[in-house]
């Protein structure tokens, strides 16, 4: 936290050095919550290059005594992928989408299911068992309570189980007609 | 515990989050709850394995320093130099050109319409007044104004004679007095008029005989101004009598027309209006032998005198509400004047009906 602190500093302060250093770190595992969250590579690198765009011009906005820079990052890019979803058409970027939960490298019925939970759940799971965010930082993502964190993560988690089920359900169906 | 009551801390386990001990008691000894347990371990790996078959994001390099705010930007790219053709260049010139002179023109314009000329007499003293001459009133459209000017009574009388494009004949008269004697526009009639081109925009110098230099200035109105007299407040002075452009009916019938001469009068001074075959009215703010007591209402002075109804309307407000008049009625008095409109103090112009102050006595 400490190291946290004191880079945030250099970066309010305009140490552009330490910003490149802070977006080269970060820059893929964001990339990578976008491409999962809106399903779309160029919107994703749209988006991940906002939200960086958007914390270098107003550093003044983060808190580092409540939580980390990267929980504040997943934050504004939490709110970054809400925004697009809510401004999105229909059948915008859906083909590409769809694309990308069936190609081969990706192909998995987890995967599947995952891609049909809320966004507010995907969001929550993917930080948490893919970027390893812990309960405190998370509650800082969502500005929620810890407990809150603790029983969101298992309702996310019992949703895609259930949906994991099904799939699984009927792919066993489909080799018995066969 | 029953396993509904655990799941939650089964998700938190797989999180390597610390449980209450009765959870973890269940969930060592419950094969459905470790089967749980074992199933969202195993989502939890599956997502990261999707994550990890996700090609790597090329990170573009970004230049920071770029990264202003729009109003920087904008100040920045103000201060900075910007090439135009000289076509455009020469266009742009002579569009402000075209476009300052046809303000200049609807200035002018705005100057050379109407039908009202405007008139102000600044006097040698330095103090003004005012008068509105309507060209449609041609060849009556005359006022008069008299007032104290360095010690004396100066009286001016100016006349629209006629009007030939921007410019006018104006015919003037000036006279002087002193201020006890008596003094009405009659007095001004009687001199010799002066005629002048006058046109609006220039000044006209007046040489008042005795008193001064006073200077002349005009422009065109489309109306008449609510006060083209000297007085440009609303409510007349304490203890000041006004009248402005007095027209005297007798029931309905117009008795006396003084359109554009206006004087005032204080307490011991008396306001007339005369003329040969009506005689003459004197008004004045302090009791007079034989007067009557008026009502006032704004610009109205309303009184009765031998059974008829008359009422002098005025261009302005007469006096502050809380001030008497009275007028007196002489239909038998005699002047050589024609016909005038004047003030002056009341032991020169109507002695006979002066009372005498009695509260310094004893």
């Amino acid at each position: 936290m400490a190291d946290d602190q004191n880079l945030w500093k250099r970066i309010a302060d305009g140490d552009i050095e330490a910003f490149d250093r802070f977006y080269r770190e970060n820059a893929q595992s964001l990339y990578r919550f976008f491409r999962h969250m809106v399903g779309n590579v160029s919107v994703a690198e749209d988006l991940t290059q906002e939200t960086f765009v958007e914390i270098w011009k107003r550093p003044q906005g983060v808190d580092p005594e409540r939580g980390s820079l990267r929980a504040y990052l997943f934050g504004v890019a939490r709110k970054k992928a809400s925004e697009w979803w809510r401004t999105r058409k229909p059948t915008d970027g859906l083909d590409e989408a769809e694309q990308a939960c069936d190609s081969s490298e990706t192909a998995s019925i987890v995967g599947d299911a995952f891609a049909r939970l809320p966004a507010e759940q995907r969001m929550l799971l993917w930080l948490r068992e893919v970027e390893g965010q812990s309960y405190m930082e998370l509650a800082s993502v969502f500005d929620v309570p810890v407990g809150t964190v603790r029983s969101r993560l298992f309702a996310a988690r019992e949703a895609l189980r259930r949906i994991w089920h099904r799939a699984h359900d009927k792919e066993g169906a489909a080799h018995e007609v066969r | 515990m029953k396993c509904d009551e655990v799941a939650e801390f089964v998700s938190a386990l797989c999180d390597g989050e610390i449980i209450p001990q009765a959870a973890a008691e269940h969930i060592g000894r419950c094969a459905q709850c470790q089967a749980l347990l074992r199933e969202y371990t195993a989502m939890g790996a599956e997502l990261r394995r999707v994550a990890s078959l996700e090609p790597q994001y090329d990170v573009k390099p970004l230049s920071w320093e770029k990264q202003q705010g729009k109003l920087s930007i904008l100040w920045r790219k103000g201060w900075g130099m910007m090439r135009i053709p000289r076509f455009a260049f020469a266009f742009l010139v002579g569009a402000v050109i075209v476009l300052g002179s046809s303000l200049a023109m609807v200035k002018v314009r705005a100057r050379s319409e109407g039908s009202v000329l405007l008139i102000t007499v600044t006097r040698s003293d330095g103090s003004n007044f005012h008068c509105a001459l309507d060209e449609k009133d041609i060849p009556k459209a005359s006022c008069a104004n008299l007032g104290p000017e360095k010690g004396s009574m100066v009286g001016y009388q100016i006349t629209l004679l006629s009007k030939n494009g921007n410019q006018v004949e104006l015919g003037v008269r000036t006279a002087a007095r002193t201020p006890e004697a008596s003094f009405s526009t009659g007095d001004v009639a009687k001199t010799p008029q002066t005629t002048y081109l006058f046109e609006p925009g220039e000044t006209l110098k007046l040489n008042v005989a005795g008193v001064g230099i006073a200077h002349m200035t005009g422009e065109w109105t489309d109306h008449v101004p609510v006060f083209p007299g000297e007085h440009h407040d609303m409510d007349p002075e304490r203890n000041e009598l006004r009248v402005m452009s007095p027209l005297l009916l007798k029931g309905r019938q117009v008795v006396a027309d003084r359109e554009g001469d206006s004087t005032s009068a204080s307490s011991g001074q008396g306001i007339y209006v005369y003329s040969p075959t009506i005689g003459r009215y004197l008004i004045s703010l302090s009791p007079m032998q034989g007067a009557v007591q008026a009502h006032v209402a704004l610009n109205r002075i309303s009184f009765q005198w031998d059974g008829d109804d008359y009422v002098f309307v005025t261009g302005a407000p007469v006096t502050r509400s809380n001030q008497q008049v009275w007028v007196l009625y002489e239909k038998d008095y005699k002047s050589d004047d024609v016909g005038v409109f004047g003030n002056g103090d009341l032991k020169h112009i109507a002695p006979e009906a002066v009372i005498p102050d009695t509260s310094t006595k004893n």
